[in-house]
């Protein structure tokens, strides 16, 4: 067996009080995923990029850290989530992570619809499924989940496409 | 961009076989989960027997459980054969090597060529 080498990829959806996150190593190799939220009063940042980002940068050592910037937000929630991902940025620093910020400009398909695409790529994922949102139903927060899956294996696909260094 | 292997995979097998932490612990004898936490997060290893219980539990051979922490033994192995190989080499007369001496170069050299050179390959 040769020693083989990886690309681990920890993608993030961010949100004020809780982040999706899923680890990749190879297209069919989740290492792990799920949601990290903080639900006390106060200020929500420092929880969830001291306590739960850090656990999770030092459990799975990323190499790429992908994170999703929303291409429509209101005013007040940009400015959150700049703050959130200039914290996210440093913390990723000082574990050598190199950050990637993956835009959802493009996005041809549902929310639900790449989530099951996902769950179908990788079937431990569709016992989290949540059933398809009612237009007048928030959006379900296993769902953040299924968006950071869909970014890893976007990333991986750009990362496995561009030519090898020489 | 590229990374080695974790030392070990114990939490993705069991995030994959749906157990929680408390139920693996029940299953391979432990006293808590908190000491399987502990092995998850590398920050202890397992004994033999914890090893070799989880290759059980979770159907994959140790190797692979503990994929990281495998490679780094198997590269140090790899190297101290290449040492010991040196040290026959430079102790042999080469008029009239010693058959004690020369089986051993002989099965450290078969060795060597069978296990895989361990270099890190670019991504």
């Amino acid at each position: 067996m040769r020693h083989k080498s990886f690309v681990r990829i920890l993608a993030l959806d961010l949100h004020p009080r809780r982040f999706g996150y899923a680890v990749l190593e190879a297209p069919d190799s989740l290492l792990d995923w799920g949601v990290r939220s903080c639900r006390k009063k106060g200020k929500p940042t420092d929880v969830l990029l001291h306590r739960r980002l850090r656990q999770l940068l030092d459990l799975w050592k990323p190499t790429v850290l992908v994170i999703r910037t929303a291409s429509r937000t209101l005013p007040r929630q940009k400015l959150l989530r700049e703050k959130l991902l200039e914290g996210v940025a440093a913390e990723a620093k000082n574990y050598r992570t190199s950050v990637r910020k993956a835009s959802d400009n493009v996005e041809t398909s549902t929310k639900y619809e790449s989530a099951r695409r996902v769950a179908e790529h990788f079937p431990v994922l569709a016992r989290s499924l949540p059933p398809q949102r009612k237009p007048w139903e928030s959006e379900d927060y296993r769902m953040s989940m299924f968006t950071a899956a869909t970014l890893a294996i976007a990333e991986l696909n750009i990362a496995r496409s561009s030519p090898e260094p020489s | 961009m590229a990374t080695r292997r974790l030392p070990n995979y114990l939490r993705t097998y069991r995030k994959h076989s749906g157990l929680s932490q408390s139920e693996v612990s029940f299953l391979i004898r432990l006293k808590d989960k908190s000491e399987l936490s502990r092995y998850e997060r590398s920050a202890r290893q397992p004994s033999l027997r914890t090893a070799l219980a989880c290759q059980e539990v979770y159907g994959k051979p140790v190797s692979e459980l503990f994929a990281g922490l495998s490679d780094s033994v198997a590269r140090d192995s790899r190297y101290q054969m290449k040492r010991l190989q040196t040290r026959l080499q430079a102790n042999t007369d080469p008029q009239s090597p010693g058959r004690r001496i020369m089986q051993k170069f002989q099965w450290i050299s078969h060795r060597l060529l069978e296990v895989p050179n361990f270099k890190l390959v670019a991504a």
